[in-house]
């Protein structure tokens, strides 16, 4: 528990910031929906833009339409950024910074603290979605919209997927890491949001779909099929589990100078 | 029991050689040296034994435990104090101490500000507004504070003041009575000289040499100092110096062999003595053979 509790206390101010940043962002797309309500024709006639995020095949100026396209891109990507960036430093940072030769001589085994480390970024990524649930919920509240609908959860849940799995792989790949990484992890959400974005324009939006976690909070999907899409959770679960075993593999049996 | 037991240890980096087969055995309650040069070995051999690297062969034992498979009750009874001192930033001294009482679930805060008051560790200080050698007394604090069975420290006092250095060596005294084996690892050959019963030198990643301090300067090496001049040369007579009236050499050889020659030589007087550590250190580096 100490260490677990000293993880969340270290990361609570970039937890913050991001937060506080991200829901800036989603509450002022909240708050403006009313006067866009009017403009769906200039969102659905954009050519490839509209097929990138998917403008132009549901009436994106529903208020979950409009929340799903707007607000979860600034959720999913804002929060894999964050989720890219605790990842990516959870482990390396106490090499780079020299720390780990006074945690890891703590009667302590290997496992156990990249363990309870991969458990407080997850909850670290859990309590930067919640934060932006209430952020949302509140927005909601002050324009009158109805909170309590199942896509809107749907949503909220398909961004906090994908920072998980975000949050996941950059984590494995700070395992192997020795310096600081931030690039390589923020790089990596971006590529997979970027895939994600070719895949709308594509005519080959199955198989990106599946290459990319991002695809997940594709708002079309959401909102004329009411669930999640089950084969690219199966697929980046496993990715996810697979990764981060071999991170753990590789910490345990690494070097420390 | 044994505190420590090395037996022919080896780690390599790639194609580097770190360790090769290594061998030590460091009784419980000794105060014991490890001396070499930078790069023999002594720091891959410390956190191979912490588990901080991972061994190719061997077997290492530290109170009867193997290191790889008992590594978590071998580091609740282990205090180490690395060669270059870390700590989180941002924590406060305190912070640290605390934090590091809780990780090893002991009840070892008062003990921990004791060791502040006395090395004169201002509690109240954030990590990154710490001098190198407050950080050094932080390290010192933390390695000490849970009254550990083994301290290993390695080259401890670099950065450390002359009296800082004083009032650690008689707090490791104190812990020494109390039963703590302590492993030093040292460039300082005086403080292993003065502190260590016994000791192991290093080199090129295996022991040279290992036994007590005055044996290791009680050999049959002796350092001979003349005041006048000599105008001969014998077998086992080496680092021939002439200087200001002087002569001094060591020689490894029959002393009456010695004195024979010496006393047809216009010689006013005569000192014979053991050399001493660095002395001894120098010759197995250079020589590479026994003493």
């Amino acid at each position: 528990m100490t260490l677990f509790l000293q993880e969340l206390k270290r990361g609570r101010k970039v937890l913050l910031i991001w937060s506080l940043l991200v829901a800036f962002f989603v509450a002022v797309c909240i708050l403006v929906y009313p006067e866009m309500k009017n403009m769906k024709a200039d969102f659905s006639n954009m050519g490839a833009f509209s097929s990138a995020f998917g403008l132009n095949q549901f009436n994106f100026l529903t208020f979950f339409g409009f929340y799903g396209v707007e607000c979860g891109m600034m959720m999913t990507l804002g929060g894999s950024l964050y989720a890219a960036f605790i990842g990516i430093n959870i482990i390396s940072k106490e090499e780079y910074e020299k720390t780990a030769d006074f945690l890891l001589t703590q009667p302590y085994s290997r496992g156990k603290v990249a363990f309870i480390k991969f458990i407080a970024m997850q909850i670290q990524v859990i309590l930067f979605n919640l934060l932006m649930l209430i952020a949302a919920i509140i927005c909601m509240i002050i324009i009158k919209q109805d909170f309590l609908v199942r896509e809107f959860y749907l949503i909220h849940m398909a961004v906090v997927f994908i920072n998980m799995v975000i949050a996941s792989i950059s984590y494995s790949l700070s395992c192997f890491l020795r310096q600081n990484g931030t690039g390589i992890g923020l790089g990596l959400a971006v590529l997979l949001y970027f895939v994600y974005i070719v895949g709308n324009i594509s005519n080959q939006k199955e198989l990106f779909g599946k290459l990319s976690p991002f695809s997940l909070s594709d708002t079309a999907d959401i909102l004329t099929k009411h669930v999640l899409n089950g084969t690219v959770i199966i697929i980046w679960t496993v990715v996810s589990i697979v990764m981060v075993c071999i991170g753990l593999i590789k910490y345990v049996r690494k070097d420390i100078y | 029991m044994n505190a420590i037991e090395l037996r022919d240890l080896t780690k390599s980096y790639g194609k580097s050689r770190g360790i090769d087969k290594l061998n030590l055995s460091v009784e419980e309650g000794e105060f014991f040296g490890f001396i070499g040069p930078n790069g023999a070995g002594k720091s891959t051999a410390i956190r191979t034994m912490l588990g901080l690297l991972r061994y190719q062969s061997g077997e290492g034992y530290i109170f009867g435990k193997d290191i790889r498979k008992d590594k978590i009750e071998i580091l609740s009874e282990v205090g180490y104090m690395p060669s270059e001192v870390f700590f989180y930033p941002k924590m406060k001294v305190k912070q640290v101490i605390a934090y590091t009482a809780k990780l090893k679930n002991k009840k070892c805060v008062d003990e921990a500000y004791k060791l502040c008051e006395r090395l004169s560790l201002d509690t109240t200080k954030r990590v990154n507004q710490l001098s190198l050698g407050n950080k050094k007394k932080l390290s010192i604090v933390i390695a000490l504070m849970h009254k550990p069975r083994l301290l290993i420290m390695d080259e401890p006092t670099s950065g450390l003041d002359p009296l800082v250095q004083k009032e650690f060596f008689s707090i490791l005294k104190e812990l020494h009575q109390e039963g703590t084996t302590i492993f030093l690892s040292s460039h300082n050959l005086l403080e292993i000289q003065r502190y260590c019963e016994r000791a192991a030198i290093i080199r090129e990643g295996h022991i040279i040499a290992c036994d007590y301090v005055r044996t290791l300067m009680h050999s049959t090496t002796k350092r001979i100092t003349l005041t006048g001049d000599i105008d001969f040369t014998i077998d086992g007579m080496e680092n021939l110096k002439k200087e200001d009236g002087q002569v001094s050499f060591l020689y490894r050889g029959h002393m009456k062999s010695l004195l024979k020659m010496l006393s047809e030589e216009k010689i006013s007087d005569i000192n014979i003595e053991d050399p001493d550590l660095e002395e001894v250190f120098l010759h197995y580096y250079k020589e590479g053979d026994e003493l």
